[in-house]
C-alpha cells in the first residue's frame, strides 16, 4: 500500500482566551489523521470544535504550536522559505465563501492563470487550454473564463474557486463549508461537481463541514471533531448509520431532514462551555447524555469492526465484548 | 379562515431602482390561525423575507407596494398603508432574527434591554418578577446573566434572549426570519422545539421563515414554498411532502442530500431570477422540465388538489 498523501501527527495549535485562563482553550489538541490517495475524508463537528483550525494548519496557513503535517514523506511543518512557497503548491484550499475569495476586479481566466504561472504548471500560452479542460472537470460554461466574478452565479463561483485549486494539481485539497454560503438547488450542483471529480481524477480531499448529510454524500470517511480533539472515525456509512459514540449519536439525531426520525435519540444538553470541560476527562463529559462515573477519566479509543473508532467508555465496553466473544452479528 | 389572525391577500411589490421597475413579489397569499407554526420556504432571492417584512410595514428602500391587503386580528388595512401596518407591531406582532447579536445592543447589560422591552408595552408589572419569568420561560437564567453584555454570552443564548424580548410584548403574532441559520444543528434544534411549544402554550402564531424545506418538515403542519417571488405550493405539509405536485417542490426536494438513506442528488438547473422578466408568467418556467408555452402566457392558475394549492398549469389539464 502506498503511502497516505496526508498524515497529520499529533497535531496541536490552541488559542487561550487570556481573559479566561481558567477555561479550556479552542483549538486543535494532539489530533492525528491520515488521508490516502483518492480519498475524500470528511471532518464533522460543531462551531468551535477545531475543524477549521485543523484545516488551515493542514493548509498551511496556521503554524501549529507543535506536531507533524507530512504530505506525501515531506514534513510540511519542517519548512520554510522559498521551499515552503514551492511546496504550497501541493495543498490547496477551497474556502466557504467564493464572494470574498475570489478577486473581484480579475476575470476567472486572469484569475486562474496567476495561480497556474505561481506553480508552472501549465507552459505559457498554453493556458487557456488546459483551463478549458478544467473548465470541463468542473462543469463550468466555456464564456465563464472571461467573465468577472460578479456575473457568474453563486455556484459558478464556487466552481471557480475549485477550478483554481485544480490548476495547481495539487496532491490534496482541503474544502472548507464548501457549500455552506449556497442554497439547497447550488449545493447539489457542487457536490455533484466533487464526487465527478473524485470519481474521474480521484482527487484526494479534506472535506470540513457541520452538514452530516453533505459529508454522508461526499465522503467515503469521516472523522468527528469535538473540542478539539477526534471523537469518533470509520467509514462514513458506518459511522453516520450506526455511530459509537453519543456525541455523534446526537449531531447525527438533531441533523433537519425532509423525512423526521419516529424514534427519539439522547440529545446533548446545552451548548459547548469552555469552562465546563475539565482538563484529563472526557471532554463530551458536561454535556452527554449517557455521561457516568468513568467518564471524569479520558476514555481509550476503542477499536470496533470495520476500522470504526470511539473514544468513549462505553464504546470501549462494545469493543470488549465483541472482542470476547463470537461476533454476535455480521456486518453487511 | 375566519380563525386567521394574520392574513396577507394578493401581495406584490415592485423594485424601483435606477428607473428600473421590477416585480419582485408576485401576488402572495397566506393566513395563519392563532397556536399555528407556519412555515415559509424558499431559496435566497424567493422574496420571502421581503414579502414578511412589508406584512409588518418594514417594507425596504426603493420597494413600492404594487397591489395587496394585509389583516392582523380582524382589522385589514392595504398593503400600500405601510404606517398604519407598523402600527401592529405595538398591538401584537413581534419580529425575531437571523442575527441574534446583531439584533442586540452592544453596549447595554441584556437584562436591561429586556427590561426596556417589557417596559415598552406593559405598564405596572412587578419587573423583576416578570423579568425572572421572561428568562425561565426561554431557558435563562436572570440571576446568572442579566448582567452580562451581548459579547459575553454564546449564540444560542443571544438567540433566546432575542426571544424574550420578543415575548416580553405578549404578541400574538412572531415572524421569525431564519432564527436558526446561525446556530449549530444541536442548538437549532432545541430553538426550534422551543418555538413550537411556544406557540401552542400561548396560542401565538409564527410564521417560520426558512430557506430549507427539511427546517420547517417536523414542526409546521402548514406551510407555503415559495420561488422567485411567487409561491408554488402551500398547504399541508404531511401532503406536500408525501407527493410533492409543483416542480419546484419536487426538484427542491430531489436537490437535498438524505442522511439516513443516501441517495444521488439532482440539482435543479438554472437560478432563481433567470428567465424573461416582468412578464405575467409562471416564475420557474426557465428552470423547468416540463414547460410549454402556456406557461409564459400569464400567472399560473391557484389549483386545489389534495390539501393543497398548487399554482401551476399541469394540474389544469389533469383532473383531480
Amino acid at each position: 500500500m502506498s503511502a497516505p498523501v496526508l498524515s497529520v501527527r499529533k497535531l496541536t495549535k490552541l488559542y487561550a482566551d487570556p481573559s479566561r485562563p481558567e477555561a479550556m482553550s479552542v483549538g486543535v489538541r494532539g489530533v492525528s489523521l491520515e488521508v490516502e490517495r483518492g480519498e475524500v475524508v470528511g471532518l464533522i463537528g460543531e462551531s468551535g470544535c477545531g475543524k477549521t483550525t485543523l484545516g488551515r494548519c493542514v493548509v498551511g496557513l496556521t503554524r501549529p504550536d507543535d506536531g507533524d503535517i507530512v504530505v506525501n514523506d515531506t514534513v510540511f511543518t519542517k519548512l520554510a522559505g522559498p521551499q515552503l512557497r514551492k511546496f504550497r503548491k501541493n495543498v490547496q484550499v477551497v474556502f466557504q465563501k467564493p464572494e470574498t475569495s475570489l478577486n473581484p476586479r480579475m476575470t476567472v481566466f486572469a484569475f486562474v492563470r496567476e495561480a497556474m504561472r505561481n506553480f508552472n504548471t501549465a507552459k505559457r500560452g498554453k493556458e487557456r487550454e488546459s483551463m478549458l479542460e478544467l473548465a470541463e472537470l468542473v462543469g463550468l460554461r466555456a464564456e465563464a473564463l472571461d467573465r468577472y466574478p460578479h456575473q457568474l452565479s453563486g455556484g459558478e463561483r464556487q466552481r471557480v474557486a475549485i477550478m483554481r485549486s485544480l490548476a495547481c494539481q495539487p496532491e490534496l485539497i482541503v474544502l472548507d463549508e464548501p457549500t455552506s454560503a449556497l442554497d439547497v438547488s447550488v449545493q447539489a450542483q457542487v457536490l455533484q461537481t466533487l464526487k465527478d471529480l473524485q470519481s474521474r481524477v480521484g482527487t484526494s480531499m479534506l472535506f470540513i463541514s457541520h452538514d452530516v448529510a453533505v459529508v454522508r454524500y461526499v465522503c467515503s470517511r469521516v472523522l468527528v471533531m469535538y473540542l478539539g480533539t477526534i471523537v469518533e472515525e470509520g467509514p462514513a456509512d458506518i459511522v453516520l448509520s450506526r455511530p459509537a459514540h453519543p456525541y455523534t449519536q446526537a449531531l447525527l439525531a438533531a441533523a433537519p431532514r425532509i423525512k423526521p426520525r419516529e424514534e427519539a435519540a439522547p440529545s446533548l444538553r446545552g451548548e459547548l462551555v469552555l469552562s465546563a470541560v475539565k482538563p484529563g476527562e472526557c471532554p463530551v463529559r458536561a454535556r452527554c447524555p449517557l455521561a457516568h462515573g468513568r467518564c471524569h477519566a479520558m476514555p481509550p479509543v476503542a477499536q470496533l469492526p470495520n476500522g470504526q473508532k470511539a473514544t468513549c467508555w462505553l464504546a470501549a465496553d462494545a469493543a470488549n465484548s465483541h472482542t470476547n466473544q463470537e461476533p454476535l452479528e455480521k456486518i453487511q | 379562515m375566519t380563525s386567521a389572525i394574520f392574513k396577507i391577500d394578493d401581495l406584490a411589490i415592485d423594485s424601483v431602482r435606477g428607473g428600473v421597475r421590477q416585480r419582485i413579489v408576485d401576488g402572495v397569499s397566506l393566513w395563519v390561525a392563532p397556536g399555528e407554526l407556519y412555515g415559509l420556504v424558499g431559496e435566497s432571492g424567493s422574496g420571502k423575507s421581503i414579502s414578511m417584512m412589508a406584512g409588518v410595514g418594514l417594507l425596504g428602500q426603493g420597494l413600492e407596494i404594487a397591489s395587496g391587503t394585509v389583516a392582523f386580528s380582524g382589522t385589514g388595512h392595504a398593503a400600500a398603508d405601510q404606517r398604519r401596518l407598523r402600527g401592529n407591531l405595538a398591538r401584537g406582532v413581534s419580529l425575531l432574527f437571523q442575527n441574534a447579536k446583531g439584533a442586540l445592543n452592544p453596549y447595554m447589560r441584556i437584562g436591561r434591554q429586556v427590561e426596556r422591552a417589557l417596559r415598552r408595552s406593559r405598564r405596572d408589572v412587578d419587573v423583576k418578577a416578570e423579568l425572572t419569568e421572561l428568562f425561565r420561560v426561554v431557558g435563562l437564567n436572570y440571576g446568572d446573566l442579566g448582567d452580562k453584555y451581548p459579547h459575553q454570552i454564546s449564540g444560542g443564548q443571544a438567540q433566546r434572549l432575542a426571544m424574550a424580548c420578543a415575548l416580553a410584548t405578549n404578541p400574538r403574532l412572531l415572524i421569525a426570519d431564519e432564527p436558526t441559520t446561525a446556530l449549530d444543528v444541536t442548538t437549532e434544534r432545541e430553538m426550534l422545539r422551543f418555538l413550537a411549544l411556544i406557540c401552542a402554550e400561548r396560542e401565538m402564531a409564527i410564521v417560520l421563515i426558512a430557506h430549507n424545506l427539511s427546517l420547517v418538515s417536523e414542526y409546521c403542519r402548514r406551510l407555503s414554498i415559495m420561488h422567485a417571488g411567487q409561491v408554488v405550493e402551500a398547504g399541508s405539509l404531511a401532503s406536500i411532502f408525501a407527493q410533492p405536485l409543483h416542480p419546484y417542490t419536487q426538484g427542491l426536494i430531489a436537490a437535498v442530500p438524505d442522511v439516513d438513506e443516501p441517495r444521488e442528488v439532482v440539482p435543479l438547473a438554472g437560478s432563481v431570477w433567470g428567465g424573461p422578466r416582468n412578464v405575467a408568467r409562471c416564475r420557474f418556467s426557465h428552470r423547468c422540465a416540463l414547460a410549454r408555452p402556456k406557461c409564459n402566457a400569464g400567472r399560473p392558475p391557484a389549483i386545489e388538489r389534495e390539501g393543497r394549492t398548487v399554482s401551476c398549469v399541469l394540474y389544469e389539464e389533469v383532473p383531480a
